[in-house]
């Protein structure tokens, strides 16, 4: 007897609860006024076939490669919602704090993108795509999966936003630059003698493998990555290495890469990084360091456009014969300003080369 | 009408410890079980508690096999008080008490159930530390809630394991008188293991000295307490004299002479 | 005090028997409140249910949320302008509630249970490493199935094996060493760091898209509730709560008396043992399957309710689930409106309400760990 008050108030609960799932029939009135959209339909990185109503006049966007890319195809107008992450490494984008609805790529909050009512949703494939989907699906809120740091898929990246942001020319205009850089870095590399590289992303000792976007920038660069024969890489084919085994492979340049923020890099910043990296136990001995060939990088400036701008400085430093007449801070002033639409605060913010000091 | 434990065998594991033990309580009498430690005497109390299931023998009562019933019946029958119990919960001193009215209850417990229980608190004497957590009161009254718990429990055979060791003496005489005024009063029989041979001799009407899982001697105390089988049990020699009208055992002292 | 005691026991003669007269107009009156006690949390959760529903980053009324219950259970015609606010109460705001109370209650209900049968104020799935392993096991099927081809039952089921697997062997080594509080904790820790290890090895291992689904797993969170989660996780609490209720007074019988005095009082100890700690570790794994690992609630949840309404487990196990689903609830609400927009996952923020209270626990425990 007194245990059944508590039960029957539990079930009571829960009656209501269940109830709501699946017991009214709830028919939503016609839209009035609603301008007859044109449906875009596109496959996405994950194979997914997405309907949207187009055209895309509201988009919500995570991750800031995927946003640089937007606003690439002149669609940036479109976002009105992004990720903490993106806003802080692009503080240029047109949004305010209460635009931002989620940190990172999970955790995101569906009443604030709902609140946004974005006609499409744009994520990588390492944001919870899965769960956005379905928890958006009774917003009509189509999600799309595109992942614009993955380098291997960079032209179907940028068609597929092309195609959702109705922007194909704009796409191809895009992709016709990135190619111009590619080919002028491939065709004065070929035929050269490869130079031994050593890269560290963001963490001491944190080196890339094959399958990664940087070992693939080393590779068209002229470079020779001295990790590339290593395994057992983590989701992004990075590993933290042994520090004996960078003085063993005895790379001719090292290059340390930050994580991408438009903000410039201070030069103190830079030049503590390099003092870092130069006096590090055992590192005198190799021959980078000797021969004063340690770079340090935003990786906003080397990882833009799939890391094409990257393997054009990487091309200059390893082989400065054949990139007399480039100058590849040319191309980076054009990224940013022709098509991040934003002002280039000088090249000495995101490159530190070692002749810079001084 | 007597409780019967008939050839009694148990063993845990390899380890033989009730090695056919049989023995007849009259209803209504306090029987002690006496032996050095390991004799078995615990075990023989959980025995016909039903904690221990034994190999082989059995255990009556009026008669009938009580090993045979069910938990609960075996429950309503047979009231256990062990050792002592310590408890890691706050919990009143009626909520301890009504613990021995588990059998008897279904979800909850009843008005009959809480009569009992209040019966109980006031036959030890805790009334005025009934609302009292458990883990407030000393050793001596912790004792007595745990047999007001087999008290409640209504049962018409006692077993009490030890109860008295951790009590300092006064209440080990409180617990010993209490437990021999029950028989008497409510005709309820008794078993109890115990130490002290003294105090058994002084309250129990029945007195059975184990030893290596056998009985050596049983009978009224006077009976039971045989200078020599006690020296043979205990391996130390003692002297056995009436004083006012109880036997009584002391240890006769040598020279310090560690055996073996 | 005590020679007041010893007058009366040696001043009174033993009653016969028959209720002593003076007692007779109370016989029944302890715990007479508890029920009303109870009820009155079962108000409050419901009114605390309401409240949460209406917190949030979209502006959303009392009165939206009355409407959207009417029409989502009445059915009807969704007005264009009600559409949003509709849809945020049906879609995200109700099913993450429910989900955050139904899984704190689980929890919390799982936790009592193991308290009492290990008589041990200090255990929970997450102490004992149960939840870690549950996590674990559905990490695995993650991993071998993948993340989007697997239906749900096959990850809780994984949880769930892997957890009872856990729970065997923890419980079994324990019982070798007399169920020590001690040991128990240390098989714990040890039982918890390997599975968090099985898990990150896992992850190391994954690839992107079964890592986002992984790392789940690895904090507790309700972002991605839904009406099947909440569904299943309230199916599994409802059919527990009668089931332990039913075998409550033998739950008290063996956290109380102990094993022997249990069996004693009629209790039969093996079975029920093994019964209620399948039911508890079905409960924490549940949970775990749908929100991952979420510690603290299940140690806090009880202490809580026995605070308020004492140790007996026919009242503290109801108690157990209002107060750990109304822990949760609490823990979720702050978790996504204190840095709104952001989203803090609930296991993180109960964290910050529960240590300190565990702490606390400890500290004031009247005997010492042995």
């Amino acid at each position: 007897m007194s245990r059944s008050a508590p039960a029957a108030a539990l079930g009571a609960v829960a009656v209501a609860a269940l109830a709501l799932t699946g017991c009214g029939t709830v028919v939503a009135a016609e839209p009035t006024g609603s301008s007859a959209a044109a449906q875009i339909t596109v496959t996405d990185d994950q194979g997914r076939e997405v309907v949207i109503d187009g055209p895309v006049e509201r988009a919500v966007v995570l991750n800031s490669y995927a946003n640089e890319f937007v606003r690439a195809i002149g669609a940036g107008d479109t976002v009105v919602g992004v990720d903490r992450s993106s806003l802080n490494r692009l503080p240029y984008l047109e949004i305010t704090d209460d635009e931002v609805i989620a940190e990172g790529l999970d955790q995101i909050n569906y009443e604030a993108v709902a609140a946004l009512e974005p006609d499409v949703v744009v994520l990588p494939r390492n944001a919870v795509w899965q769960e956005a989907a379905e928890q958006l699906e009774g917003f009509g809120i189509p999600v799309v999966v595109a992942t614009a740091w993955d380098y291997a898929v960079f032209d179907d990246t940028v068609d597929l936003l092309g195609e959702v942001f109705g922007a194909e020319q704009e796409a191809d205009g895009f992709q016709a630059f990135a190619d111009e850089i590619q080919e002028v870095v491939a065709e004065r590399v070929e035929g050269l003698d490869t130079v031994p590289v050593y890269w560290e992303t963001a963490e001491p000792y944190l080196t890339v493998l094959p399958g990664s976007g940087f070992h693939a920038i080393i590779e068209a660069a002229g470079g020779e990555n001295v990790f590339a024969e290593a395994g057992g890489g983590d989701v992004q084919q990075e590993i933290t290495v042994d520090p004996a085994e960078v003085v063993t492979r005895d790379p001719a340049v090292i290059v340390h890469e930050y994580e991408p923020a438009a903000t410039p890099t201070e030069a103190s910043a830079f030049e503590a990084t390099r003092d870092e990296l130069t006096s590090r136990p055992g590192w005198s001995a190799i021959q980078a360091v000797e021969d004063d060939q340690v770079y340090v990088a935003n990786g906003w400036a080397t990882s833009a456009i799939a890391k094409s701008i990257g393997a054009l400085y990487l091309a200059t430093w390893l082989h400065p014969e054949a990139f007399e007449d480039v100058d590849p801070d040319a191309y980076l002033e054009r990224w940013v300003t022709e098509f991040q639409g934003t002002d280039f605060a000088g090249v000495d913010g995101y490159i530190s080369a070692p002749g810079d000091q001084g | 009408m007597s409780l019967v434990i008939d050839d009694v065998r148990f063993s845990y594991g390899k380890h033989l410890v009730l090695d056919g033990v049989s023995l007849e309580v009259q209803e209504g009498t306090f029987c002690a079980l006496l032996g050095p430690n390991g004799s078995g005497k615990s075990t023989l109390t959980k025995v016909v508690a039903g904690v221990h299931r034994p190999a082989s023998g059995g255990v009556r009562f009026r008669g009938d096999d009580v090993l045979g019933l069910g938990r609960r019946a075996h429950a309503r029958l047979i009231g256990y008080v062990p050792q002592s119990a310590e408890v890691p919960f706050d919990l009143t001193v009626r909520e301890a008490v009504l613990l021995g009215r588990t059998p008897h209850f279904g979800i909850g417990p009843g008005r009959a159930d809480w009569e009992r229980v209040d019966e109980a608190i006031g036959l030890l004497g805790l009334e005025e530390l009934e609302g009292r957590s458990i883990s407030q009161l000393s050793g001596g009254q912790a004792q007595r809630v745990l047999v007001a718990r087999a008290i409640a429990q209504d049962t018409r055979v006692l077993l009490l394991d030890e109860p008295t060791s951790a009590l300092d003496l006064r209440y080990q005489i409180e617990t010993l008188q209490l437990v021999r005024q029950i028989t008497r009063s409510h005709g309820i029989t008794a078993l109890i293991a115990i130490h002290d041979l003294n105090h058994a001799g002084r309250f129990c009407d029945q007195a059975v000295l184990l030893h290596r899982g056998r009985i050596q001697r049983a009978g009224t105390p006077a009976e039971a307490f045989d200078e020599a089988a006690l020296a043979d049990i205990y391996g130390l020699d003692v002297t056995v004299e009436e004083r006012d009208g109880y036997v009584e055992v002391r240890p006769v002292v040598h020279e310090l002479e560690l055996q073996r | 005090m005590t020679t007041s005691l010893a007058e009366r026991d040696a001043g009174t003669p033993p009653t016969g028997r028959g209720p002593a007269p003076a007692r007779d107009d109370r016989p029944r009156r302890a715990g007479a409140w508890r029920p009303v006690a109870l009820a009155a949390g079962a108000v409050v959760s419901v009114l605390a249910i309401v409240v949460a529903v209406t917190i949030g980053t979209a502006g959303v009324t009392l009165a939206d949320v009355w409407g959207a219950i009417l029409l989502a259970t009445f059915g009807g015609t969704l007005q264009p302008d009600f559409s949003q606010a509709y849809s945020i109460v049906t879609e995200l705001r109700l099913p993450r509630i429910l989900l955050a109370f139904g899984a704190g209650a689980a929890l919390s209900v799982a936790g009592a249970i193991m308290q009492g049968l290990l008589r041990n104020p200090l255990v929970s799935p997450f102490t004992l490493g149960v939840s870690p392993a549950a996590a674990f096991g559905a990490a695995l099927a993650i991993t071998l199935g993948g993340a989007t081809t697997l239906p749900a039952w096959v990850i809780i089921l994984s949880a769930l094996g892997m957890a009872l697997a856990v729970s065997a062997f923890v419980l079994s080594l324990a019982s070798a060493k007399k169920m020590a509080v001690a040991t128990l904790l240390l098989l714990g820790i040890a039982v918890t760091q390997l599975f968090e290890a099985l898990t990150s090895a896992l992850q190391f291992a994954a690839n992107e898209n079964t890592l986002q689904a992984i790392v789940r797993w690895t904090f507790g969170s309700v972002n991605d509730a839904n009406w099947g989660d909440v569904q299943i996780v309230w199916i599994v609490l409802l059919l527990s709560l009668p089931l332990v209720l039913w075998f409550a007074k033998d739950l008290n019988a063996i956290a109380f008396a102990g094993d022997d005095a249990a069996k004693s009082l009629g209790v039969n100890v093996g079975p029920l043992r093994v019964g209620l700690i399948v039911v508890s570790v079905l409960l924490a794994s549940v949970v775990v399957s749908f929100c991952g690992v979420i510690g603290f609630v299940g140690l806090v949840g009880p202490h809580i309710a026995r605070l308020v309404i004492g140790a007996d487990h026919r009242y503290l196990l109801p108690a157990s689930g209002l107060a750990g689903g109304l822990l949760l609830l609490l823990a979720d609400t702050v978790g996504r409106t204190v840095m709104a927009p952001a989203v803090i996952p609930v296991g993180i923020v109960v964290a910050f309400i529960g240590a300190p209270i565990f702490i606390n626990l400890i500290l004031t425990r009247k005997t010492a760990l042995r």
